[in-house]
């Protein structure tokens, strides 16, 4: 085993992660390589050091300062509404759907294209211009112009 | 874990008391987590409260498929992150110059010389803890404080045990980095 390789040892070794097998290579190599031997020692010194760390624990009082907070707090969730509830909440939204579906239809309705274009059409025919009378001014327009011709 | 899953289905049926069960059983170990975390005794005090709130309110959303504890954790270390971020900008602006962090590790005192010497590296150990980005200082503290495995540390923080390795090592190497500047700084 190289040293590149032992250092991604060094923590599980520690750490009792390692199986007997790389336990067995690991230490052979630690047996020959005292730069490993002493980077082991000194991440083990660490470790070391962790375990005089204070524990703490938490003030008296600490629990029942949580249950006050969680007593006040309304219940989120939907797991506490009433069971009839959620198909209320989907019926609402299925008919606002339905309505907007509805409404829509009727306003397609009054501008479909096959009316409009009836409605052009019938714009267009000369049927809707009546015939001017004989004493109009524009008859008389149209006399004067093509007599011009 | 057996009793955990007895008060998680009596408080599911509305008992709400069992919940009181639970944040008495995990209070300490959620505290010194946050305390480790955070240093700040107000802080982690806070921290913690949140933590069991949000278990509280989360609960409905608690599935089997992990221990209640992981779940627990999990709230914990993500908790304290979001403490860190967000008091991290208020320290810069408004340094208290605090140093709760230096209380974290009292020593024993075989003898004067031997306590003094003590004192010192876990001084400097403190100070490196706190230079630690928050994901390494989570799973050093899951590791050496918490005693978790790497299978645990993974449930936890939802990564790979492979990442945990490699996390670990990589704290432990930036710890010592950091202890031997602060000696050599010291010494100069």
């Amino acid at each position: 085993m190289k040293c590149t390789r032992a250092g991604k040892y060094f923590s599980p070794y520690l750490d009792g992660e390692l199986g007997p097998t790389e336990i067995a290579r690991f230490e052979a190599h630690l047996a020959g390589c005292e730069r490993c031997s002493r980077e082991l020692d000194e991440i083990g010194r660490l470790h070391g050091l962790f375990g005089q760390a204070e524990r703490h624990v938490a003030p008296p009082g600490f629990s029942a300062e949580v249950m006050e907070r969680v007593d006040s707090q309304p219940v989120k969730g939907f797991a506490f509404l009433p069971f009839f509830a959620r198909f209320v909440k989907a019926g609402v939204f299925l008919l606002v759907i339905a309505a907007g579906i509805m409404s829509g239809g009727m306003l397609m309705n009054a501008f479909a294209p096959h009316q409009k274009g009836t409605q052009v059409v019938s714009s267009l025919s000369l049927e809707t211009f009546e015939a001017m009378p004989p004493d109009s001014m524009g008859r008389a327009y149209l006399a004067m112009t093509e007599e011009g011709r | 874990m057996i009793e955990d899953n007895r008060l998680l289905t009596a408080f599911k049926s509305g008992n709400s008391a069992a919940f009181g069960t639970l944040a008495r059983k995990y209070q300490d170990r959620i505290y010194n987590l946050c305390r480790h975390m955070l240093a700040d005794p107000d802080d982690s005090h806070d921290a913690a409260q949140d933590v069991f709130v949000k278990a509280f309110q989360g609960l409905k959303d608690f599935t089997p498929n992990s221990t209640f504890y992981t779940w627990l954790y999990r709230i914990a270390v993500n908790t304290c992150l979001d403490y860190q971020r967000k008091f991290s900008l208020r320290s810069f602006f408004f340094p208290t110059g605090n140093e709760e962090h230096l209380n974290i590790f009292p020593s024993p005192m075989p003898s004067p010389e031997a306590a003094y010497a003590d004192r010192q590296s876990m001084e400097a150990l403190a100070v490196a803890m706190q230079r630690l980005s928050g994901k390494l200082r989570a799973i050093i503290i899951l590791k050496e404080l918490e005693g978790l495995s790497y299978e645990e540390i993974a449930a936890i923080l939802d990564v790979s045990v492979g990442t945990v390795k490699s996390r670990i090592s990589r704290a432990r190497v930036e710890l010592k980095k950091y202890m031997q500047k602060s000696t050599e700084q010291k010494r100069v």
